[in-house]
């Protein structure tokens, strides 16, 4: 019998637990959007599209920066352990967004 | 140098290629190429407990991108994997190996494969930059008994 992630059965809760961990990213995001859905190996996953900052998005600082906050969500939501979805993190800077206005990440 | 360092190098410098309006398949190839790039480091570091230096490469064709994944993956859970007594610091950055290893195979999916998905710069630099760090995370803790138990687990299938 095929097993449906906890995230996709209590959506609110998860939800929940997402927003509380995204107001401890700090001011270097300036927006947090996900989906559910499932990864290319058919595994159910969470994406994150996290703007931030044009200075946090800095070469010298962004490996910091990214590692910091994909650690945050990681270590606050548990996706894998507590709601069997597989984490992915995608970044963009504030003017490239302001640029391609994609809905998705707006 | 050796190939998974060429591929980092090259990863780098695909991503700054067009300074100023980066073309997408340079952003693309960037990201493939940082994922390859990691792949390749965890292979040859296996491999290289092979006594038959020889065989190495041959060795190196046994490894499965999907096994890989889900062994990377597996280690995130601290049900299967709880390190009990092991050095947090070394567990902290085995785990940030992992998971940037499963985190870039997707990426690289992605970017190979998906003609919807638009990259911009900074999503291309960040997976590379990620590449770049594994590598540096990876250097100190590589003799560790948990990260070449960790090195094993990429080249065996989990049997339920």
């Amino acid at each position: 019998m095929a097993m449906v992630p906890t995230g996709f059965v209590h959506q609110a809760q998860l939800v929940s637990e997402i927003a509380k961990a995204i107001r401890k990213l700090g001011k270097e995001a300036v927006r947090v959007n996900y989906s559910l859905g499932t990864d290319s190996t058919g595994e159910s996953a969470i994406f994150f599209r996290i703007v931030l900052t044009d200075a946090a998005s800095r070469e010298d600082k962004l490996a910091d920066v990214t590692g910091r906050i994909a650690t945050i969500l990681f270590d606050e939501i548990r996706p894998y352990e507590n709601w069997g979805l597989l984490p992915y993190f995608s970044f963009r800077s504030k003017s490239e967004q302001e640029r391609r206005n994609d809905p998705e990440w707006a | 140098m050796a190939y998974h360092d060429d591929l980092l190098g090259q990863a780098l410098s695909l991503v700054h290629k067009e300074p100023r309006n980066p073309k997408q398949s340079s952003l693309r190839r960037a990201v493939s190429a940082a994922y390859y790039a990691l792949f390749h480091l965890l292979i040859s570091e296996a491999v290289a407990n092979w006594s038959r230096v020889n065989l190495r490469a041959a060795l190196g064709r046994a490894f499965d991108h999907n096994i890989m994944k889900a062994a990377s993956n597996r280690l995130q859970d601290a049900r299967q994997f709880p390190f009990t007594g092991e050095d947090l610091t070394v567990v902290a950055a085995l785990k940030a190996v992992a998971k940037t290893f499963a985190q870039l195979q997707e990426k690289r999916h992605i970017a190979d494969y998906d003609n919807t998905t638009f990259w911009t710069r900074t999503e291309a630099l960040a997976q590379v930059k990620s590449a770049e760090r594994a590598f540096a995370t990876w250097k100190p803790i590589r003799n560790e008994q948990i990260a070449q138990a960790y090195l094993v687990s990429l080249v065996v299938k989990k049997r339920d």
